[in-house]
């Protein structure tokens, strides 16, 4: 197990509210295609798709499985958005599903939270979550070159990481990607929100399997620094978890949440198709 | 042979802004930026009046975060602002409508990206005294929609038809062979990716030295013409294997990670059928005759 500093994090409630989907007066955006579409996929409660479900084939853009929050007080939507972390516990703190406990497996413009599925069918926008958030500030006490972004410690220990001597760390990955091909979200903060891969180009998408991507699948980005801010750096690795849906969009495609990031190759990516978040946590689609 | 466009058949427009006060970063660390070293930096941030740097100017070593030469214009309306952002070509006319300028022209030079969006245009060094924050600008806006009669599977953004032909762009089977200073790797595409291109600006990621030297890109000016290699600006901006983005460079150089000189895109290709030819020196300053 990874000697870290969680015995010294504050663990805190920060809270929000189940996020209605919002449109304009004209929805319509355009595909890379120039098609114009409707978006469907964000905010709300989804109901058929959980954290752990395909990333490709659904016709949403940006899909956000399961159950959205948001603060509508934007400070405390940046609150919420910088305290709380992958794999925290929520709970419903009103309405019909007061009680229900679920867990964070995400962070775009809203948090994605997975809850059953009967919980789910009593949930209404509006309603009250809270979440113990925990784990920023998270630090690797034996790796200092290696930052660690946006995880609960209770996941850092299930990511199945073995340390190989050299001060490498060697993490299971689906997908091994280069920087190049990351789009939407350099000009935000991995402590913020995610970054999407560009996946318009089907020749891409083919080269590097990105419609085998999951939701909540851990990738690797080679060349890529995300210690501060998104950086290309040549040799530098970066680690992360696949938080919402493909989309239409250019520059646009399944977006990568920063978990870690390392500026030389002491981070070791190694190929493991079971390499998931939901199926390590076994919830959303991994559920029992 | 130069190459013809549609030009006689677009509509000029008047879109509308004032000068805008500079503004302050409000992410992550207010009033600081965080650079890419992880610093916590003050600097002048983008917008306003800036004397002292002018298109033709080199792009690297000031002290400052992304500058914009010259000056800044926005609309406070939104739904204005968006027409004015979307509208304005890089160099299309702008008149000062109030103020003790009023009546001096300038000239659209570029934009500027998320959370700032402006439009950015040069005046002569003797209007910049006489200008205020706050001041009205009208730019007669001409450009989109322009087409070019020999490639028409090529896109245009933000371009005027002064500067077509002030560049002197040839078409030839489909394609054009277009003249530009550098070409930037699709691993230094940065900010500005999936956001729009049709205002905005993309970044040079400017992380990397040896990289950036290696390109050619080091010596980058403020109004240089660049390309971007595996880029589709079609809609949008973003990596796409084959696919080629020209556009001028807008703005100076960022001390974030992610960000660098910020790139107004003029035109794009996604089928690639644009030609690069190397033209050390192409800039705007000497094509539409900056003073």
């Amino acid at each position: 197990m990874l000697r870290t500093n969680h015995d010294r994090l504050i663990k805190m409630a920060v809270a929000g509210v189940i996020a209605p989907p919002t449109m304009g007066r004209g929805p319509h955006r355009a595909k890379a295609s120039g098609e114009p579409f409707v978006p469907i996929g964000m905010a709300g409660i989804v109901y058929n798709a959980r954290p752990g479900c395909a990333a490709f084939g659904w016709a949403a853009d940006h899909l956000e499985p399961a159950v959205c929050i948001h603060a509508p007080d934007p400070q405390e939507d940046y609150a919420l958005h910088y305290l709380a972390n992958l794999g925290n516990d929520a709970v419903v703190v009103s309405g019909e599903a007061r009680g229900a406990r679920g867990v964070v497996m995400g962070e775009h413009a809203r948090f994605i939270l997975d809850f059953s599925s009967d919980d789910m069918e009593r949930m209404c926008p509006g309603d009250r979550v809270q979440i113990a958030a925990w784990g920023t500030g998270l630090q690797l006490r034996d790796y200092p070159h290696i930052a660690v972004r946006k995880l609960d410690p209770r996941l850092l220990d299930l990511l199945r990481i073995q340390e190989i001597g050299g001060g490498v760390l060697r993490v299971p990955v689906t997908h091994i990607l280069p920087s190049r091909i990351m789009g939407s979200g350099w000009e935000l903060n991995p402590e913020y929100v995610d970054q999407d891969i560009c996946s318009n180009d089907p020749a891409t998408v083919a080269e590097f399997g990105l419609d085998r991507l999951r939701t909540d699948d851990v990738v690797a980005i080679l060349d890529a620094d995300h210690s501060t801010g998104r950086g290309y750096r040549k040799g530098a690795v970066v680690i992360g978890v696949i938080n919402h849906g493909n989309s239409w969009q250019l520059g646009h495609g399944p977006g990568c949440m920063t978990i870690l990031s390392c500026p030389t190759r002491q981070l070791e990516p190694v190929l493991d198709p079971d390499a998931n978040i939901a199926r390590y946590m076994r919830c959303g689609a991994f559920a029992a | 042979m130069m190459v013809a466009t549609n030009a006689e058949r677009l509509v000029a427009i008047s879109v509308a802004g004032e000068i805008a006060a500079p503004r302050m970063p409000v992410l992550p660390a207010m009033p600081h930026i965080i650079s890419r070293e992880g610093q916590p930096v003050i600097v002048p941030a983008l917008g306003g009046i800036v004397y002292n740097v002018r298109v033709g100017d080199p792009a690297f070593g000031w002290v400052a975060e992304n500058v914009n030469p010259g000056v800044s214009i926005k609309n406070r309306e939104e739904g204005a602002h968006v027409a004015l952002h979307t509208l304005a070509c890089v160099g299309n006319d702008a008149v000062v409508m109030s103020g003790d300028a009023k009546g001096a022209r300038g000239v659209v030079t570029g934009k500027s990206g998320r959370w700032s969006e402006h439009v950015i245009v040069h005046f002569p060094a003797a209007v910049l005294p006489q200008l205020a924050i706050g001041d009205r600008i009208v730019v007669k806006a001409l450009g989109v929609g322009l087409q070019f009669a020999a490639a028409p599977g090529i896109v245009t953004k933000n371009l005027s038809p002064r500067l077509v032909e002030a560049w002197g762009i040839n078409g030839r089977g489909g394609a054009l062979e277009v003249g530009v200073v550098a070409v930037v790797p699709p691993e230094l595409m940065g900010a500005g990716s999936g956001l729009s291109s049709d205002g905005g600006v993309l970044d040079i990621q400017t992380g990397d030295a040896a990289l950036l030297k290696a390109s050619g890109l080091d010596g980058l000016r403020l109004g240089d013409i660049v390309a971007f290699a595996d880029c589709d600006a079609t809609i949008n901006a973003g990596y796409h294997k084959g696919a080629v983005s020209i556009g001028v460079v807008s703005q100076g150089d960022s001390h974030r990670s992610g960000f660098g000189p910020g790139v107004t895109i003029l035109m794009t290709s996604r089928a690639g059928t644009i030609r690069l030819v190397p033209h050390p020196g192409v800039n705007i300053a000497t094509m539409l005759m900056l003073s």
